[in-house]
């Protein structure tokens, strides 16, 4: 069985989904039958699965934060590109 | 945002105008500068028009502008973290406290979310909010957290980046987290 601080340690270091299934197992066991380790596992897993799903949106170009580039910058790239 | 066209990739000129916003929102959340990342779009544009022989078109262009921008955003990462003094990284509170050093968390009750993550998963406007919460973070907690979260560097590359032990990773990465968790609690729920 492993400790609480493992458990800690593994979910700093590593994506709890990513993790090899012979790593995921004990992991599993541990936060199944330990309460503070598994509320604990539930909010870094939550944030894992929203960086997941926050990437996904941004590679996809689906996001629109309202950032957008100076006029000034947009033109200097432009005058940059277009000189031969 | 511009939607991706199907203007070709030997235009250049027209790159500012079809990704620039998309490039800029990228580099601007990873060094929450606009400066850097105006800089860090510029030098992307300039090194994909030099490497423009060598682009196969297998990838939309605006993927391939990215890989090289993402390059950039690391460079600048890196040299950033160098001027940044981080070793006054006060993980006592956590680390040194009775219950990490007996049950290896900092808190024998992590509160709960204010709201359902998975639903708000599911709402297009829920990472307008992430976005805006993740730039906020500032210091070698958002450095840390950029180079784990966002771009998947290992344990071992960011200490080695940020001349920091893992322990102190782990700090840094807590409070980000919480951080982050009371950012989106306070600006989710509003919305």
């Amino acid at each position: 069985m492993i400790m609480c601080k493992q458990v800690a340690k593994a979910l700093s270091r590593e994506r709890y989904y990513e993790m090899p299934w012979h790593r995921r197992i004990p992991m599993f066991v541990h936060i199944r039958l330990c309460v503070m380790c598994g509320k604990y596992h539930q909010q870094v897993v939550d944030f894992q699965k929203g960086f997941r799903g926050f990437l996904e949106q941004e590679g996809k170009g689906e996001l629109d934060a309202g950032m957008h580039l100076s006029p000034e910058a947009r033109k200097r790239m432009k005058d940059q590109l277009e000189t031969p | 945002m511009r939607p991706m066209s199907d203007t070709p990739a030997t235009l250049p000129e027209t790159w500012p105008d079809e990704h620039g916003d998309y490039l800029f929102q990228y580099a601007y959340l990873r060094l929450r500068n606009q400066a850097a990342a105006e800089d860090a779009v510029q030098e992307t544009f300039l090194a994909g028009l030099q490497a423009l022989g060598r682009y196969d078109g297998k990838t939309p262009v605006r993927y391939w502008l990215r890989g090289i921008l993402r390059h950039k955003v690391v460079d600048h990462i890196r040299k950033a973290s160098r001027e940044v003094a981080v070793d006054d990284i006060e993980g006592g509170e956590i680390l040194g406290s009775l219950k990490f050093k007996a049950f290896g968390i900092p808190s024998q009750h992590p509160a709960p979310w204010k709201f359902d993550p998975k639903h708000a998963y599911e709402q297009k406007e829920f990472w307008e909010v992430f976005y805006g919460c993740m730039a906020k973070l500032s210091g070698p907690m958002a450095i840390a957290f950029t180079l784990r979260e966002l771009e998947g560097l290992s344990t071992g590359e960011i200490c080695k980046e940020l001349r920091i032990r893992p322990n102190n990773l782990w700090v840094l990465l807590h409070r980000a987290r919480t951080q982050l968790k009371a950012c989106l609690e306070a600006n989710w729920s509003r919305t």
